[in-house]
């Protein structure tokens, strides 16, 4: 998805292409998602942000049709910018506040994967942990207390931030990534797309564009069967 | 806000109005910051007085900033040509051939006072600028970094200024997403009310989507898009922000800060659009709003393509009322393009526009008079004939700008000189001082000769032409400016150092002493003297820094002797042909030690394998 303002679309797209997907990038004033099994809205500024991250982008045209899509069990990854895109619209719990350092903060991160039974995680390695790179002002994760219990006990927590490097921005325990409720729609502040080669310091991001992958792949011949 | 029209000056007016000749202030020419020789230059080239327009143009597009007036005869001496080169000076970036038909575009600026008074902003916007004289040629920015200098770190002013210099250009690369990669940070006390902030960007580009920055053919548009036009950034790139001159020409007075603001979400779109646009083969050209806005667009587009340009000042779209004429044409708002479009392109262009989001209007048009010229129908109605506000050669404004050839001189304290002597100099051998006036002998290194050597160059008055900057990490600079080599040992091991030198093309003159005669041909790559003869080191440095072809020929022989003969392959070849010799030697002598073979120092000795010995 190409909002103004991504810019992480390509690297997305890059991303995709390389974990064997067929992509192409969709715009935000047309509602035409083109048959895509997996949507994935990427980093950046959409509209600039100067709002709240991702306050605008929740109205662009496109985004009713991205909500269609996950309400008919279709896949959606959001990151960094995505996934605010995604908590301002509801498609995922939570919301994510300024970093608690209150800065910028950009380094590589270690994530511990809660799950291995989702779409999005299907091919990451039992007790492997991933290697990725934050970059983000706004990547505290919160919600109220009581919900994170249900949010915990639905098991809709995904990623969490994994020592040594620990909790980069205050989140709360220290979550990194949540599912909805049905479980395929996925909200990330760290960015598997930028780790999508050794070249780049790590391609543990390719686990997840490979999961999905497989996963879509799966959908499709359950549909056929 | 005031709906008064600001007043108009047509062309032909004198400078500074009728009134202006009754008041006391200053003339505005000197209020914009030409001296009274640039108006007489000004003059020169339009063959009557400016009107006050033209002066403002004028003081804008002659300031340092634009025309490097001062600079520009250096600048003319740095190497420019190459066969990588694909776009040299004269175009937005530099841009060099890297294979498999793409390109890497990258260039550097300084935007030191604009950070000084504002850091965040005055960075921010040195990256913008930067970036868009990247894809300005048609290159997808890659890479950003930097390169700044501040005052000591322990004065909380010198930390304000890091904070916010550091966060500027980290937060608009972040939101345009082009990753800072590198650059380096230096503080030192003179950098104290002096910081230097130098920005790079680097774009890579398909050569085939290479754009210029000029305006062809007449009757083409001029489209201008990106953001609106006010009066943030008025006169940044001279002094022109003085209060006389605003109070007396603009309808409110109101000034915003010289220092622009900048506004990465504009940017991240006039990239798309602007690389879409090129992609499409939509544009004839294409140039960034930069300092002097777009009276500094205009005229250098046009001055490239040897056109002119008619700009139509009222279909300039402005985010504020009542702007002067003066103030449309240099304002510096941030993040604006001027597109050169062929006239049945105009909707295919203005349609990616909107696309983005951005703003875009015909404002003007490519002539073949050579000049920009300014029209507007303020003041006549819809349907009168639009008046000429101003009317200036392009080249005037840009490549035939005034330019100095300032003085220039050494700085004094390496003004005079004494021949280059040697530390190890015997006392009464010093040559005398004087006999190559600009020489300077720099002795690199750390040891207890060093202070004696400044005493006594203080005691012999030449202290001011010796320079003992102690231990050298890197001595290649040091090398690379110098003119000769003198290595006055009175024993050598080896000497790495004459390597080194002769390395760097030098030639040499040093002591025909232990080992340096095998290394220094004598008249050939340097010159050998009696080791501890001052006379005779005097005499040979002299002859070399007077005989600049001699000393070029020997530095040249040097280069290829040191590669020819001791190179690391060259001196492991010849280790390894000594033991092979000895080798070789071996069993010839074995029969006569006895028959029945059984070990021998010979065969345990084996030779080491000669590929990996030689690498």
């Amino acid at each position: 998805m190409v909002f103004p303002g991504s810019n992480c679309d390509r690297d997305a797209l890059h991303a995709a292409r390389l974990a064997g997907m067929e992509a192409e990038l969709l715009w935000h004033e047309d509602p035409d998602l083109r048959g895509s099994d997996l949507v994935v809205l990427p980093g950046g500024f959409a509209y600039g942000d100067y709002l709240r991250a991702g306050a605008l982008a929740r109205f662009s045209p496109v985004m009713g049709a991205v909500g269609d899509h996950a309400a008919r069990g279709g896949l959606v990854l959001g990151i960094c910018n995505g996934f605010q895109v995604l908590a301002e619209a509801g498609l995922v719990p939570g919301a994510l506040l300024r970093n608690a350092s209150l800065r910028f903060e950009h380094r590589w991160v270690r994530l511990f994967v809660a799950r291995h039974d989702t779409p999005f995680t299907r091919s990451v390695p039992d007790g492997a942990e991933l290697r990725l790179p934050i970059a983000h002002g706004d990547g505290c994760y919160f919600l109220p207390e009581s919900e994170l219990d249900a949010l915990e006990a639905r098991g809709g927590v995904l990623f969490r931030y994994a020592h040594p490097e620990g909790n980069p921005n205050g989140s709360a325990r220290g979550i990194a990534g949540v599912l909805n409720e049905q479980g395929n729609v996925c909200g990330l502040m760290p960015h598997p797309e930028r780790a999508s080669e050794a070249l780049l310091g790590s391609d543990d991001g390719m686990l997840l564009f490979r999961s999905l992958l497989e996963s879509a792949a799966t959908r499709l011949a359950g549909m056929a069967a | 806000m005031s709906l008064a029209e600001p007043p108009l000056h047509e062309v032909g007016d004198a400078p500074g109005g009728g009134e202006a000749d009754l008041t006391p202030e200053p003339a505005l020419h000197r209020a914009l910051g030409l001296t009274d020789h640039e108006l007489e230059e000004i003059r020169a080239r339009l063959g009557r007085d400016p009107n006050d327009l033209e002066l403002a143009m004028f003081s804008v597009m002659w300031s340092e900033h634009c025309s490097y007036k001062s600079s520009r005869s250096l600048l003319r001496t740095l190497p420019t040509a190459g066969e990588g080169v694909v776009a040299g000076p004269g175009e937005n970036a530099g841009v060099v051939r890297i294979g498999d038909g793409l390109a890497v575009a990258f260039k550097l600026e300084s935007h030191n006072h604009p950070s000084a008074v504002e850091p965040y902003q005055g960075a921010a916007t040195g990256v913008g600028g930067i970036l868009r004289d990247i894809f300005t040629m048609g290159a997808r920015p890659i890479a950003i970094l930097d390169a700044l200098k501040f005052g000591d770190p322990a004065d909380a002013r010198t930390r304000h200024l890091v904070r916010g210099v550091v966060r500027g250009v980290g937060g608009y690369g972040n939101c345009v997403g082009v990753p800072t990669v590198g650059g380096e940070l230096v503080f030192h006390p003179s950098y104290a009310s002096n910081p230097l902030v130098n920005v790079m960007a680097v774009g890579l580009l398909d050569e085939r989507d290479l754009t210029r920055a000029a305006a062809p053919g007449p009757g083409n548009l001029a489209v201008l898009f990106g953001s609106t036009t006010g009066r943030d950034g008025i006169g940044g790139a001279s002094v022109l922000a003085s209060a006389t001159f605003g109070e007396s020409h603009s309808a409110d007075g109101a000034k915003r800060p010289t220092v622009q603001v900048g506004d990465p979400f504009a940017e991240k779109l006039l990239i798309e659009a602007s690389l879409e646009l090129i992609g499409e083969r939509l544009l004839e050209g294409l140039q960034d709003l930069g300092a002097a806005g777009i009276t500094c667009a205009t005229s250098e587009t046009a001055d490239r393509a040897g056109t002119g340009i008619e700009v139509d000042l009222d279909a300039i779209p402005r985010r504020e009322g009542g702007m002067a004429p003066f103030e449309v044409m240099i304002s510096e708002s941030q993040e604006r393009m001027l597109a050169i479009v062929r006239p049945e392109r105009l909707e295919a262009v203005l349609g990616i526009c909107r696309r983005w989001g951005l703003p875009a209007a015909v404002v003007g048009r490519v002539t073949d008079d050579g000049d920009v010229t300014v029209v507007s129908r303020q003041g006549v109605g819809e349907s009168g004939t639009p008046r000429e506000l101003a009317r200036i050669p392009a080249r005037a404004l840009t490549s035939e700008a005034i330019v100095y050839d300032r003085e220039a001189r050494p700085p004094t304290h390496i003004r005079r000189a004494p021949a280059p002597g040697a530390p190890e100099l015997p006392h009464d051998g010093l040559p005398e001082r004087g006999m190559d006036p600009g020489a300077v002998l720099v002795v690199l290194g750390e040891g207890p000769l060093r202070e004696p050597l400044r005493e006594r160059a203080k005691a012999l008055g030449v202290a001011d032409a010796l320079l003992l900057p102690g231990r050298a990490g890197d001595i290649v600079p040091w090398l690379e400016r110098a003119e000769v080599f003198v290595h006055p040992a009175r024993w050598e091991g080896f000497g790495l150092v004459l390597l080194e030198a002769m390395l760097a093309r030098l030639p040499i003159v040093a002591s025909r002493v232990s080992s340096i005669p095998e290394i220094v041909r004598d008249g050939e790559t340097g010159d050998l003297v009696p080791p501890g003869d001052a006379g005779a080191f005097a005499a040979a440095v002299r002859r070399t820094l007077r005989e600049p072809e001699l000393g070029r020929r020997q530095g040249e022989a040097g280069l290829a002797r040191a590669r020819a003969h001791f190179s690391e392959t060259r001196m492991a070849e010849h280790t390894l042909s000594v033991y092979e010799r000895a080798m070789r030697a071996r069993p010839a002598r074995r029969p006569e030690r006895g028959a029945g073979g059984g070990t021998s120092a010979g065969s345990v000795l084996a030779p080491p394998r000669r590929d990996r010995t030689a690498r």
